[in-house]
């Protein structure tokens, strides 16, 4: 709907991934809260009437940032051919992990039939593509601008999850703690 | 068959070679070439950004070039994650494509060059004013703390220059940057030649700081767990120095 286009326009962020081999690969984020409908999305999802996006619990996510970084990496294995997990999108879902362990990861930033919010990453081959607002009409809730992932993620956790010591956290944003994490956990 | 593969992996080097080139024109800013990599400006989802890529070295057999450049590209990035961990400034990671050989790293933007704040106090200078010599004091003490932190998180950084590090005067506080020759060593003997590369970086950059440098290592000595053997294997390295007059 025209109204829904609107909104979500000015409340989801579209990115392109610069960094990988093919001409034009775009990631689209948009944060929902007040979410109703988590396991039927689940369903969607492995039923595949949901295929080019993943679909997230915010609780671990340190910020779209996090998630960015995760996509590019996913995308660098899949080009690469050196996926560990299936397919593209499940390859996301373990980059956003620095462990090794593929249902960890799942289980950790995957949707939960309980979730209340959701971050979607929508990936999709032009900037404007009806593919995000597909997605993003299936989830029902309200969408807020992607900042308003501080509150929705429990950064006690994060810093759990992700073994950050405090003087780490002087002199470095979560974000950056996080994504220099996933990034490097092959090598470290 | 294992032939068909190890082709189709040459062939796939070289085209990723290429086709980082290629894209290295577009929206990447080249900022250095050195012996081991291009370092390029870049932007990275919005973030300021360096991109490291390291060349392929045709001479080299190619299974032995890629083994040494993925080492040396996990050495580096382990010893960046490494600082971190131990509340030492280093540019976080935010990508690491080991088949093209490239790391995108954070820009570090607040503060200056140590090199350019040193050119710019001048403290070689015999008149510097009092308030030279109190700011070269203070960049000293946080330089010769920082890396006493450093070596007690038994990281040494292989290559420290001036142009390796980055002051914020306003906070006091010194980032470490290039680890491309870093690697993990407890030995007092690793962290002696690491400081000895920086005297020797230093005094031919800044001449006349011979006392300021002093300092440093003092600042060093007293923040270390280890500094009087590390300070001790600094003397022996001097003496064995090049340029030694075969004398006594």
């Amino acid at each position: 709907c025209g109204l829904r286009e609107a909104m979500t326009a000015e409340q989801y962020q579209c990115y392109k991934l610069e960094f990988c081999e093919a001409a034009e690969r775009w990631v689209s984020l948009a944060l929902f809260q007040g979410v109703s409908n988590a396991p039927k999305l689940r369903a969607d999802v492995t039923s595949g009437k949901i295929s080019s996006a993943v679909l997230l619990d915010p609780t671990h996510l340190a910020g779209g940032f996090h998630v960015l970084a995760a996509v590019n990496q996913a995308v660098m294995r899949e080009e690469g051919r050196q996926l560990k997990t299936k397919s593209l999108l499940s390859e996301v879902i373990f980059c956003l992990s620095a462990s090794t362990n593929i249902s960890e990861s799942f289980r950790r930033f995957g949707l939960k039939d309980t979730s209340q919010s959701v971050l979607a990453a929508v990936l999709h081959s032009s900037r404007s593509s009806n593919e995000v607002t597909t997605v993003l009409d299936q989830i029902s809730g309200e969408m807020v601008p992607l900042d308003a992932l501080s509150s929705l993620h429990s950064s006690e956790e994060i810093k759990k999850v992700f073994k950050i010591p405090p003087e780490e956290s002087e002199i470095s944003s979560l974000e950056n703690s996080v994504v220099t994490r996933i990034v490097t956990k092959d090598v470290t | 068959c294992g032939l068909h593969d190890k082709m189709e992996q040459v062939e796939r080097v070289e085209k990723g070679a290429d086709a980082t080139s290629k894209k290295a024109r577009e929206g990447w800013k080249l900022i250095q070439q050195g012996a081991e990599a291009r370092i390029y400006k870049a932007d990275f989802f919005g973030r300021p950004s360096i991109v490291k890529e390291r060349f392929v070295k045709s001479y080299r057999v190619l299974a032995l070039d890629q083994k040494l450049t993925q080492r040396r590209m996990s050495q580096e990035v382990r010893s960046m994650a490494r600082c971190r961990k131990n509340g030492i400034r280093a540019p976080a990671v935010y990508h690491l494509d080991p088949q093209k050989r490239v790391i995108v790293m954070e820009e570090i933007t607040e503060g200056l060059l140590l090199k350019e704040h040193v050119f710019h106090l001048n403290p070689g200078d015999k008149d510097a004013p009092a308030s030279v010599v109190e700011a070269m004091n203070g960049l000293v003490a946080a330089l010769g703390r920082t890396l006493a932190r450093l070596h007690d998180a038994d990281i040494i950084h292989g290559d420290l220059t001036t142009s390796n590090l980055f002051f914020n005067p306003e906070k006091g506080t010194i980032t470490f940057l290039d680890f491309g020759l870093s690697f993990v060593s407890g030995l007092a003997e690793d962290k002696g030649v690491d400081l000895y590369v920086l005297e020797r970086a230093f005094l031919s950059t800044h001449p006349c700081t011979e006392s300021f440098f002093e300092r440093l290592l003092e600042s060093y000595s007293k923040a270390s767990k280890n500094g009087k053997s590390v300070i001790h294997k600094l003397d022996e390295v001097r003496m064995r120095g090049r340029k030694r007059s075969m004398v006594g």
